[in-house]
């Protein structure tokens, strides 16, 4: 479609606030071969549990239903997987079922479990993902990934996902990059933060220490796209529980944090295909008016198609039902950080716009006015919206149906004030064989609030927004 | 005791499906398939089913006290026997390849090159009364083999397959054909109660996707001769396996006047450029009936500059 009906913008209402309990994360690495995939999934549950005092089989019976987030069945050669994992986590004969879209699989099971709380079908749901990437070689792992791309159209063309993806990058380098030095710089600097931050983070399958000139000089993937501009592809699980308001408080009476955080996820979506993109006019976000697009295509010529191959209608969907479902209005105004889908240095700058950090063709600027740092690097003040504290795609883990849900339980523990605990821990480092830096540092955002994540699937074919917020700063929605 | 001699039976059937598969993969040639090579692989199949025959033999003489773990070798002797996937095999009898028919006979068409057993076996499907007909073989196993760490624990085995699926265009197979005939097929929304009617799609859509009538297939090979050019390109160095286009593979999106998409395909001859001008060439002479049947070449590129087997348009 490229005009909407009423119905079809309808913003969505909850019959219920639904409230995430806690979560939990896996180990994050390229490969596992010491465990089973259960095994990995029986380490994020058994965190969950243990974040809010615990043991896991007192957690368990709270679990009414269950959502599983596992996007490939060849990658971990096992049909059905979700049911393997429902059986060995010792749920059975709970409801259980499986989610899969894409990279946003993680956010997609999310949406579902809280969908299940807020219906009232669910008191209590577990929502976990997982991904199993190491079964096959990294040339295998790509013939893989491409056939998440229309088989008969696309996936001949050399098996290569990065290559249908790199024909956007492409665009949006030629239209709002201007081909420039600096907007590669810009681009460049997304994977140094992003490998830097994933240093303190002992679940992070790619701590870096690297500069805009190692980026710039590592292997062309897909011009102007490098290896280090990339995502990685990982194996790891990641968990969160969902309750209503009763059910939630109650859970975490007992635990360090005593209240659970608030959550809402909205969906969007666009075609597989981006050939099958169709011209049509840029739906508007909260903080932006038509004034604020009148004069784009003077600004960037080439840019005058929409969505063209420069933006994501699906991000900008789900911007749109989350932002007016939750009553955010300007997300860098109303978030105190967030966790975006950065599977390629200039898709995360793509993102910015889509989501409405920043309009349309200005999304370079969220990186070199520094807002996007936990510590600004230019004025040495606190970034105004911190982003991708994980590491996020390029330096923590692309596991992806676990992906959407690591980002949202790392919100949680900046909501919870927690995650220099989750992350300092001297056990945890040593479990993991992972050094802990001498240098380590506390990224816990002060006094942090509310929190978005973004969840994206390939080449924007699905595309998730969760919001979390502290109970005690919950937004008003508009006209309540 | 029925048991146990049932279990020799089967063993001896399985060391004479063995044997006979030794049999065939040793006359394999080395055949590069998808970039591997099948016959390499055979042979090692066909070292491990040898060394399955010394093991079947000292079973057989064992089989009275071994029947129990008959259930056991079944499953290796499953592992090593070629048998077709689909039971309707040899109802189909008729040849669907003349060139497997050209292959069995050399002196009489001595210049076809010889067709090897591998190929001349591999599955092959027609459809006759909405149904599917099978010839030959539609998947060839592989043993495993284990993983071991440094120390010499077991850590998992390897699972190697080979299967063949059966895909069916439907209401795109049109396009798939008209690509081997030199020309581009595309679709219109011809719904007067559509909000989009006369929207041109390519890539060829069977429904409209606004009101989901059907779609009117509408030749565009004049159109894109004449208007196509580059909206945006990328050149790919890299591939995933199976990939069979030369590297680099330069992606383009391809906009035509008229035409609402943006088509996706890859230029095999030049350097793509944001607006240039290119125009369709088409594998005629020895078509896939694939998307790879359709290439592209800047304007002006010469008929004897492009890659064998493909024409421009017709």
């Amino acid at each position: 479609m490229i005009t909407f009906s009423d119905k079809q913008l309808r913003i969505p209402k909850m019959s219920k606030p639904v409230y995430m309990v806690t979560g939990g994360m896996s180990k994050f690495d390229r490969a596992m071969p010491e465990k089973r995939t259960e095994e990995i999934c029986i380490d994020a549950l058994t965190e969950a549990a243990k974040f809010i005092d615990m043991k896991p089989k007192e957690l368990k019976r709270y679990i009414h239903t269950c959502y599983y987030g596992h996007f490939a069945d060849h990658f971990g050669d096992q049909l059905l997987g979700e049911a393997v994992i429902h059986d060995r986590l010792g749920l059975d004969p709970l409801g259980n079922i499986g989610i899969k879209t894409g990279g946003a699989t993680g956010g997609s099971t999310l949406w579902e479990a809280c969908k299940a709380v807020a219906s009232g079908y669910s008191d209590c749901a577990l929502a976990m993902g997982w991904e199993r990437m190491d079964e096959v070689p990294t040339d295998e792992g790509n013939n893989y990934i491409s056939c998440a791309a229309d088989k008969d159209w696309e996936t001949p063309m050399g098996h290569i996902y990065t290559g249908y993806y790199a024909v956007m990058a492409q665009k949006y380098w030629q239209i709002y990059g201007k081909e420039e030095e600096s907007f590669r710089r810009t681009m460049a600097e997304i994977s140094v933060k992003n490998h830097y931050y994933a240093c303190m983070n002992p679940h992070a399958h790619a701590p870096m220490r690297i500069t805009v000139e190692d980026v710039l000089k590592s292997p062309v993937v897909a011009y102007p796209l490098r290896a280090l501009d990339a995502c990685l592809m990982s194996v790891g699980a990641a968990c969160a529980i969902i309750c209503d308001e009763k059910t939630a408080y109650e859970m975490v009476k007992d635990s360090p944090h005593r209240v659970p955080l608030r959550i809402d996820v909205a969906a969007g979506s666009h075609t597989l295909r981006p050939a099958c993109r169709r011209d049509m006019e840029i739906p508007l976000l909260p903080n932006e008016t038509t004034d604020t697009y009148k004069d784009l295509d003077n600004q960037f010529p080439g840019g005058e198609r929409y969505p063209g191959f420069t933006g994501f209608l699906a991000a900008r969907m789900a911007a749109y039902y989350a932002y007016n479902m939750t009553g955010v209005h300007d997300p860098t105004e109303d978030m105190d950080l967030v966790e975006l889908h950065d599977a390629f240095t200039i898709s995360d700058i793509q993102t910015y716009e889509d989501i409405g950090i920043r309009p349309y063709g200005q999304g370079r600027t969220y990186v070199e006015s520094g807002d996007c740092y936990l510590t600004n690097p230019r004025t040495g003040g606190p970034g105004k919206l911190p982003a991708n504290l994980s590491g996020g795609l390029i330096g923590c883990m692309h596991a992806v149906g676990a992906t959407g849900i690591m980002q949202v339980v790392e919100i949680g523990q900046h909501l919870w004030n927690r995650w220099g605990e989750m992350h300092g821990d001297e056990e945890k480092w040593v479990r993991f064989r992972r050094e802990k830096p001498k240098d380590w540092k506390n990224l816990q955002v002060p006094g942090a609030k509310r929190g978005l994540a973004i969840s994206h699937a390939g080449v924007g074919s699905h595309v998730t927004c969760t919001i979390l917020q502290h109970p005690d700063h919950v937004l008003q929605r508009k006209g309540e | 005791m029925a048991a146990k001699a049932k279990g020799k039976g089967n063993a001896k059937k399985f060391v004479k499906t063995a044997s006979k598969h030794v049999a065939r993969s040793a006359t394999l040639p080395s055949t590069k398939v998808f970039g591997r090579k099948v016959g390499k692989v055979a042979r090692a199949v066909s070292k491990k089913a040898a060394r399955r025959i010394v093991k079947a033999k000292k079973f057989i003489k064992a089989a009275p006290k071994k029947a129990k773990s008959f259930a056991k070798l079944k499953k290796a002797a499953t592992v090593v026997s070629r048998k077709p996937a689909f039971k309707m095999v040899k109802k189909a009898a008729k040849p669907i390849k003349p060139a497997v028919k050209k292959a069995s006979k050399p002196k009489t068409t001595p210049k076809v090159a010889p067709i090897s057993l591998e190929e001349k076996n591999r599955g092959k499907v027609r459809v006759e009364n909405y149904r599917y007909k099978f010839d030959g073989n539609f998947h060839y196993p592989s043993p495993n083999s284990p993983i071991y760490d440094e120390h010499g624990k077991l850590m998992g085995v390897t699972n190697p397959r080979d299967i063949t699926h059966v895909h069916m265009y439907g209401g795109e197979a049109i396009f798939f054909e008209s690509l081997g005939k030199g020309k581009l097929i595309a679709s219109r929304c011809d719904n007067p109660d559509c909000e989009t009617k006369g929207s041109i799609y390519m890539p060829f859509r069977i429904h409209c996707p606004d009101c989901l009538a059907k779609n009117t297939p509408l030749d565009i090979t004049d159109l894109a001769n004449r208007s196509a050019k580059i909206y945006t390109f990328m050149i790919c160095e890299r591939s995933g396996a199976f990939n069979v286009l030369p590297k680099p593979i330069k992606f383009i999106n391809i906009e035509f006047d008229g035409v609402v998409t943006i088509l996706m395909s890859y230029l095999c001859k030049g350097t793509p450029k944001f607006g240039m001008r290119v125009v369709p060439i088409f594998n005629t002479k020895k078509p896939t009936y694939t998307i790879l049947d359709m290439s592209w070449v800047p304007e002006g590129t010469k008929a004897e500059e492009l890659p064998e087997n493909f024409t421009f348009s017709k």
